[in-house]
């Protein structure tokens, strides 16, 4: 009984770490394309009335609704669960370098 | 600025340090000896909770103020970088913050009872955690440069 | 009372206890480690000034950005860009940066002690100067000054009240 959900808890958390980890690449991707195919950006702003606005809701759609999804293919496995986390820890160190470092770049080298 | 805009601007500023603050003390008490579970379920909480409510009162103000008010401003005068790099990095890099937040939550209300046994798990958790505060505050100090430019 | 001097009030309350906590935390360590050992109830002791410090942190840091919104919506935005007020920022993030590090014991207490001594009297002194001229750099050199004199200062103290070498 105690091993049932302490599998079903490593299971919710890995599907969450995952669904976290294709949230920020999304976000780090559309902010990045977008700035450089306008056409995603008005498309955003067309349907979400804010281009920040659509990344934000389509962010968290993801985020939720793969947490969900992705619950009924996680293993409940421990060790998953923790290279998930060190995985996202990574994943948002590069989400965070990508973003700043295309600003600038922008700013100072194309501007 | 109308009134509510100050009250929105005013929430996400003071909501975003509280937030801050918890994730500091979530961090801080992961690498107590004695970790106080119910301490960690509380600010993990909090934290999670300041972050979606700085995320919606931010993004109000930045909505329907910001971007026909304040931005023009900033672009037009002596420091462009401002708005060009510091506001959009924020405005972009703080959608993480939320989603971080949850899996921190999650993780601690979920397994806190296993923290203080599980030293991998909770030194992963700490990454986390570490990495969501630090991009709070980077927002912080971010708002500010902004606020700073906006005149 | 208006809102300003309610955030002075109160700014001066966080930075009282943090100052007084930081000052009197060192003092009753210096002493619990006399013995070499720190009991139970001095432990306690340390536990309940810490406690009182990190009240004092989280008042002054919020009250700093009860400041901060008071100059955005008074047109006072260029006191945002002052590099006193970015040097103080700088040591406030050394200062709970170094009590994080203190906490995951990785970093050694001869030197957590001063930083943290050193940045909430930094600190303190940095809200209190007025006319002076300085760069955010020289403000920062002024204060890795302070540490280096600190470490000094607490470690003859330390060679003349416990007797180490």
């Amino acid at each position: 009984m105690e091993n049932t959900k302490n599998t079903k808890k490593n299971k919710c958390i890995t599907s969450f770490a995952v669904s976290a980890i294709v949230a920020i690449v999304f976000i780090t991707f559309a902010t990045i394309f977008g700035e450089l195919y306008k056409p995603f950006k008005n498309y955003l702003a067309d349907t979400f009335s804010h281009h920040w606005i659509g990344k934000g809701v389509i962010a968290i759609v993801i985020f939720y609704l793969l947490g969900f999804l992705e619950y009924f293919k996680a293993k409940g496995d421990e060790d998953v669960m923790i290279i998930m986390l060190k995985i996202l820890f990574w994943i948002t160190v590069v989400g965070v370098l990508a973003i700043s470092g295309f600003y600038l770049y922008e700013y100072f080298l194309v501007h | 600025m109308t009134t509510s805009l100050s009250i929105y601007l005013s929430i996400h500023v003071l909501i975003g340090v509280i937030g801050i603050a918890a994730s500091y003390m979530t961090l801080m008490w992961l690498f107590k000896r004695e970790l106080p579970v119910r301490s960690l379920k509380v600010s993990s909480f909090i934290a999670f909770v300041a972050y979606v409510t700085a995320w919606i009162t931010g993004g109000f103000y930045y909505v329907v103020y910001y971007g026909s008010n304040v931005k023009p401003g900033i672009k037009e005068g002596p420091t462009p970088w401002v708005h060009l790099v510091i506001m959009e990095v924020k405005e972009h890099i703080f959608l993480f913050l939320p989603i971080l937040a949850f899996v921190v939550l999650l993780v601690i209300w979920l397994k806190g009872g296993k923290l203080q046994e599980n030293k991998r798990l909770r030194n992963a958790l700490a990454l986390v955690a570490l990495i969501t505060l630090i991009i709070a505050v980077s927002m912080a100090l971010g708002g500010l440069v902004i606020s700073g430019a906006a005149r | 009372m208006d809102i300003h001097s309610f955030l002075i009030v109160a700014h001066l309350i966080g930075v009282a206890l943090g100052v007084g906590g930081a000052t009197f935390g060192g003092i009753l360590y210096l002493k619990a480690m006399k013995d070499g050992k720190i009991d139970p109830m001095e432990g306690e002791w340390l536990s309940v000034i810490f406690m009182v410090l990190r009240i004092g942190l989280a008042i002054a840091v919020i009250t700093g950005f009860g400041f901060f919104l008071e100059y955005r919506f008074t047109g006072q935005e260029e006191r945002l860009m002052d590099p006193r007020l970015w040097a103080k920022l700088t040591v406030i993030l050394v200062l709970v940066a170094n009590a994080l590090l203190i906490q995951m014991r990785r970093i050694p207490m001869w030197l957590g002690e001063s930083l943290s001594l050193t940045s909430w009297y930094g600190a303190l002194v940095l809200g209190i100067i007025r006319g002076v001229d300085y760069s955010y750099f020289a403000f920062l050199f002024f204060y890795l000054i302070g540490v280096v004199i600190v470490i000094g200062i607490l470690s003859l103290v330390k060679r003349l009240y416990l007797g180490k070498r």
